[in-house]
């Protein structure tokens, strides 16, 4: 039972210089109420990857595969069709709160709106809805905050603001695009805190889009780890952090501050592989310190389970404990 | 931020209004009301209608000359028309064609500046060039034209004033539209499900509309200034209908024995012009925020 399975999806962007390939074939099943990390470090993918189910990568993407949701695919479905989908069943909460509202407009203007968008019932403009939706996120005196505009919040405010007009129509699923990354470490554990709450309460699944792996550890059921385009390994959170078996996932564990002995941070050497470029083997395998001649050669293919990974010479479970 | 709650009450507004402005600011804003209110109570000031004539009083000069007296504060033309009364209508027909021409160039340019930023690939191709087209070729040659080919009367006349500037508008517009599209406001509507028509006009708009309305101030002279010159040539308002610019062309013959008739309205064209032009200014430095120190 899936409420999300995205089967080989691939998408590329038209530019100048040739397509540049940001998800090169993602196999993703997110079931109903669950709380899926999605991990990797920039440009390898995991926001282009969400952006483009949801018809949202604009006009230069291509999109190929399927992404089921709820027995529909999204992947060529026209806008108007996406239109009633996004927000209705899946919607999206993004990294800076402050660009994500309007400012012109006050708080519960343009939580309203959401409701009217969202919902068959929407009733009068300014009802309890709005202050409903407030009092969920955990926004003291919703009443009176209606009527403040966003710069008038701090950025925890407006993350929970943004999260609550995400919230007006009910989705099924939210996606949340590193929605800690442009606050602080106190407001970030709240906003973590609440996402799991709201989670569990509603039975909401929820993708949580994220390069820091302490935050998916916290909230997280399960975990997939992306690079360069492709899921290198996934399963149950702490199956996969605490014996990683992917060397790339191996290299994040042991690259996090204060792992390390004697202090000192551990990096994976090398680069990301280019967008532009088209890797016959492991797209990881320049850096991977244990590469092998087959690494090079052809993609490894992943190895099935609840826990998989997809490398031709996993780290032993015993040796990354 | 503190008192940002304060401003919509409107003497928290006149006292931020008060606060930020400089003496010409002030009585430029006071000869824009006055000019608001001649056009408004036209009927009610004017001392006679501005086609009656007097024709025992033809050419007669203003109160304050040789000869002048108070029925006519500031003489008559060469029919015997109250140059005053023509005066108070002509700012009445030309505040209303140059407010027409404004509006509706701000309408073209900015639907055109988003039809831009919203379809981009050929649409935008074709709207750019088109702007550069239009601001390449002098728009008065432009008017001329168009007036002399299609005739003249009060529709295709202010058609031709409400063309005049979009190009600004629509350049204006799109950019900021496109700049305004990457902002996480309209990328988090499109996620709740709103169509784009919907972003634009509800969400995009107000938040743009700051350097429509600046760039509307700074039109709005131009655009008196462009009726006044067709109209001088004899190709905008057409008589018996009086506007400023036709009043200072038909009293052009009598320069040197009657300038009152050409010279009244020519005042209040350079004053309303520069009242405005002090205002715009005004404005675009109050709401650009890269304009430091005011």
């Amino acid at each position: 039972m899936t409420l999300l399975s995205i089967e080989n999806l691939t998408v590329s962007f038209d530019t100048p210089h040739g397509a540049a390939h940001a998800v090169r074939g993602i196999d993703l099943a997110v079931a109903p109420g669950e709380i899926l990390g999605l991990v990797g470090e920039s440009g390898s993918g995991k926001s282009a990857l969400f952006l483009a189910t949801l018809g949202l990568a604009g006009p230069r993407a291509r999109v190929r595969g399927s992404a089921l949701f709820d027995g529909t695919d999204l992947v060529g479905l026209s806008d108007r069709v996406l239109s009633r989908i996004r927000g209705r069943r899946v919607s999206m909460v993004f990294q800076d709160p402050a660009s994500s509202l309007n400012p012109v407009m006050t708080i519960g203007r343009q939580l309203d709106e959401a409701i009217r968008l969202n919902r068959q019932n929407p009733g009068r403009p300014g009802s309890a809805a709005a202050r409903d939706l407030l009092a969920e996120v955990g926004i003291p005196d919703p009443g009176r905050r209606l009527r403040s505009y966003p710069h008038e919040l701090s950025g925890g405010q407006n993350q929970r603001v943004m999260i609550a007009m995400m919230l007006a129509g009910n989705p099924d699923l939210l996606i949340a695009d590193e929605p800690n990354t442009a606050l602080d470490v106190t407001v970030q554990a709240q906003i973590l805190d609440l996402l799991k709450r709201i989670s569990r309460a509603r039975g909401m699944s929820i993708v949580l889009i994220s390069h820091d792996l302490g935050v998916v550890a916290q909230i997280c059921d399960t975990v997939a780890v992306m690079y360069a385009g492709r899921i290198v390994e996934s399963g149950p959170v702490m199956d996969v952090f605490d014996a990683p078996r992917h060397p790339y996932t191996a290299g994040l564990m042991a690259s996090r501050p204060g792992t390390a002995p004697a202090g000192r941070l551990m990096p994976i050497g090398g680069v990301v592989p280019s967008p532009f470029e088209q890797p016959a083997g492991c797209a990881f395998a320049p850096r991977c310190p244990r590469r092998r001649a087959a690494c090079t050669a052809m993609p490894p293919t992943p190895v099935a389970g609840g826990h998989w990974w997809r490398c031709f010479n996993p780290v032993e479970a015993a040796a990354a404990a | 931020m503190a008192d940002t709650a304060s401003i919509s009450t409107p003497a928290a507004f006149a006292r931020r209004f008060w606060r930020s402005s400089s003496p010409s600011v002030r009585l430029s804003l006071l000869w824009i009301l006055a000019m608001v209110a001649v056009a408004a109570f036209a009927d009610l000031i004017a001392p006679f209608d501005y086609t009656a004539m007097d024709l025992r009083n033809r050419l007669a000069p203003p109160v304050w000359m040789e000869r002048g007296s108070w029925v006519h504060p500031l003489g008559t033309d060469d029919i015997g028309r109250d140059v005053l009364s023509r005066v108070i209508y002509s700012i009445r027909l030309s505040l209303f064609v140059a407010l027409l021409g404004t509006v509706i160039g701000a309408a073209i340019g900015t639907s055109i500046g988003f039809l831009a930023a919203r379809f981009r690939g050929w649409v935008d191709d074709l709207v750019t060039t088109a702007i550069d087209f239009q601001s390449a070729l002098p728009f008065f040659i432009l008017a001329l034209a168009t007036l002399a080919f299609l005739g003249n009367n009060f529709v295709i006349f202010v058609a031709v004033m409400g063309v005049y500037g979009w190009e600004r508008y629509a350049r204006i517009v799109r950019g900021m539209a496109f700049a305004a599209q990457a902002q996480g406001y309209a990328v988090a509507l499109r996620t709740l499900g709103a169509s784009p028509a919907r972003i634009y006009a509800a969400h995009i708009l107000p938040n743009i509309a700051s350097a429509i309305i600046v760039n509307m101030t700074l039109n709005f002279p131009e655009t008196v200034l462009l009726e006044t010159s067709l109209s001088f040539l004899g190709l905008g308002i057409q008589p018996p209908m009086t506007s400023l610019g036709n009043m200072v062309g038909f009293g052009r013959d009598y320069l040197l024995t009657a300038w009152w008739i050409a010279v009244s309205p020519a005042v209040v064209i350079f004053l309303t012009t520069l009242a405005f032009s002090l205002l715009g200014d005004w404005l675009r430095d109050r709401l650009d925020p890269t304009v430091k120190g005011r």
